[in-house]
């Protein structure tokens, strides 16, 4: 009975996965394709959308120009917005807790209002804020709107590692004579490691994959990849953006691997220190 | 006149009109206290009756609203907890998971920005004291409660505090380890000649421990003095009954008075009873005549009684056999009900349950405490 029951569980489970994963299965599937047009299924299998990818990444004209560019962009977007997101997240979620837990919960609230509305809402907030001002780099522009969403991210996960900080450590600091800056250096900022990281990791993510943002900000040959992906896609659609795609998913779970390698799952969520 | 006395003359730590309110309630209200050097002192009352909050306002995390805290004479009462130099141990002992032993009990020299052969050697000397060397290599979880506690312990003695400031230290450890951990800080605190102040709610660990107990209820002192003073000579009825166990006898004290050593007053059955006056905090209207079970003597029915007065007559309802002591449960009338602790062996002499249960109830003059009701 008990090893039916764990068939019926295994059936289910692979269904359920099956179906979370099956957008990325089919990409995954098609880029392997030997198709002159996006089919599914293939007809045959082999590799020359990779190779087509590899091509294009090196000559710049063509009907898809400025892949090498894009990727350039996304890549540095991401991390610069990322790594601000860190920074401001982290110093965010520590001041929240100089103030009452009230207080703390709706400026909370405020700091995830990013994150709780739609992006296209935002963008076109955004657009008409940075034309209001005028004459804004598109870097800049894209760095600012990325590092709004993926800052809420940061904030969350900052935040639940120091609810789960024994608040006795910081003290214990303290009465040995650490002062502020090196109780938090030395206790506070190594204990709640894997709640920053992971945030970190969130933001990353978020902006490396975002579009509605970037579509809304992008000008010229500065557009993440996305962009340049859904661009393209007015245009031509043949396997080489299914390979470009994989190659980005593929991006994606090396990074989250390597983080789970060096921190583990558990501490990835924030559940084991 | 010149007054001799062994204390020194400034005091480790001084407390003075120490008062703090929570939003909602007042934690602390005017407690003053003194601990000289060497002193190894007990915080002792319920949960909730600001003996914690005394202990963080005087590690500094939380401020006073009103008061002095006198560190060695000089007034740390608005100092930051870094610059107080006194060495708290938390309940849960706080131990850096991160760290390593050794880097945990060097923290406290780190901050201080010593060099690192002067911290290797005041670690040494710290986990040597408490019995740890040859572990300085483990992390936190990998050692057992007491384990803990003793590095503890010997990080904020390496830190180099004279005032060690204990909260509820044996609480997270079984009885067994309790006490040997017990006699082991006390001793150590002894050879070392620190100051400790330990905050506990068990009263017979805080008369196990110290030399001297402040009682503390609903954010005041309410006692401040040996174990025995306060076992003998209790100056509330809480500390009566929060220390040991005791008899309470409702009564009202008679206008005319017996004489220069005793005072005379009423129960509720209508006996009169005396009291030594030495022992007692109140001397007029309505009191508590306080008792122990072990001071009260017991004979047979009819027996003559050790000396004239202060016998009644009782019957014994229960009777509990607890080894070397048994317990009566003797009723004086409806309401009123002693307990008596007798040894075991002078049982058999009072006859009971063979003709009846009636007993001679003798309670010492000297031994009964009057307490305002």
């Amino acid at each position: 009975m008990t090893v039916q029951r764990q068939k019926w569980l295994s059936a289910y489970l692979f269904l359920f996965f099956v179906c979370l994963e099956s957008p990325l299965l089919i990409i995954v599937l098609t880029s392997f394709s030997s198709d002159e047009t996006v089919s599914f299924p293939p007809a045959g299998l082999s590799l020359r959308w990779y190779a087509d990818l590899w091509h294009q990444l090196w000559n710049q004209g063509g009907v898809k120009p400025g892949l090498a560019m894009s990727l350039w962009t996304s890549v540095w977007l991401s991390v610069l917005s990322a790594a601000g997101a860190t920074v401001a997240g982290v110093a965010a979620a520590l001041g929240l807790r100089f103030f009452s837990s009230r207080s703390a919960g709706i400026l909370k609230q405020y700091l995830l209002f990013p994150i709780l509305f739609p992006q296209v809402v935002i963008g076109i907030g955004l657009l008409l804020w940075f034309s209001a001002l005028g004459g804004m780099p598109v870097w800049t522009k894209l760095l600012l709107g990325h590092f709004i969403l993926t800052m809420p991210y940061v904030v969350v996960t900052t935040s639940a590692s120091l609810e789960m900080l024994d608040p006795a450590l910081e003290e214990a600091a303290m009465n040995l004579g650490a002062n502020f800056v090196r109780t938090l250096g030395h206790v506070t900022l190594p204990m709640i490691r894997a709640g920053i990281l992971s945030g970190a990791l969130f933001a990353w993510l978020t902006s490396f994959s975002n579009f509605t943002i970037s579509f809304f900000l992008y000008s010229g040959e500065t557009r993440p990849a996305p962009v340049w992906i859904f661009e393209v896609l007015q245009f031509v659609i043949d396997p080489s953006l299914a390979a470009l795609s994989t190659v980005l998913l593929l991006t994606t779970l090396v990074v989250l691997f390597s983080a789970n390698r060096i921190l583990g799952i558990g501490r990835l969520v924030g559940l084991r220190r | 006149m010149i007054v001799m006395t062994d204390k020194p003359a400034i005091p480790e730590l001084e407390v003075c009109a120490l008062s703090k309110r929570f939003r909602d309630s007042t934690a602390v209200q005017d407690v003053s206290f003194r601990i000289w050097p060497g002193e190894f002192v007990s915080l002792l009352g319920p949960s909730g009756c600001g003996k914690t909050t005394t202990l963080r306002m005087i590690a500094g995390f939380v401020t006073p609203d009103e008061g002095q805290i006198l560190l060695r004479g000089q007034d740390i009462t608005r100092f930051p907890p870094h610059r107080r130099k006194v060495g708290l141990v938390f309940q849960n002992y706080a131990l850096f998971p991160h760290m390593s032993v050794e880097q945990n009990v060097g923290f406290g020299l780190r901050m201080q920005r010593a060099s690192s052969s002067q911290t290797r050697d005041r670690v040494n000397w710290a986990l040597n004291r408490v019995r740890m060397s040859g572990l300085e290599k483990r992390r936190p979880h990998e050692l057992s409660g007491g384990q803990q506690q003793r590095v503890a312990v010997a990080r904020v003695l390496a830190a180099g505090a004279s005032l060690l400031l204990l909260d509820e230290p044996f609480s997270n450890l079984d009885a067994k380890l309790r006490h040997s951990m017990q006699i082991e800080l006390r001793d150590l605190q002894q050879q070392l000649g620190v100051t400790a102040i330990h905050v506990t709610h068990d009263q017979e660990e805080a008369m196990a421990v110290s030399e001297r107990l402040i009682v503390m209820n609903a954010g005041r002192t309410e006692q401040d003095g040996s174990a025995e003073d306060l076992y003998i000579r209790p100056a509330s009825q809480f500390v009566a009954n929060f220390i040991g166990y005791g008899n309470r006898i409702r009564g009202r004290v008679q206008q005319e008075q017996a004489n220069a050593e005793f005072v005379r007053f009423d129960i509720e059955s209508g006996a009169t009873i005396l009291a030594s006056r030495a022992n007692s905090s109140v001397l007029t209207g309505r009191i508590i005549a306080f008792v122990r079970p072990e001071d009260v003597i017991v004979g047979p029915a009819g027996s003559h009684p050790p000396e004239k007065g202060n016998v009644l007559r009782g019957t014994v309802r229960r009777k509990v056999f607890l080894g070397p002591t048994t317990t009566l449960h003797v009723a004086l009338n409806e309401r009123t009900e002693l307990f008596v602790k007798i040894a075991s062996n002078a049982v058999s002499a009072l006859n009971l349950g063979s003709s009846s249960d009636t007993v001679d109830i003798w309670l010492p003059p000297e031994r009964i405490r009057l307490l305002p009701d």
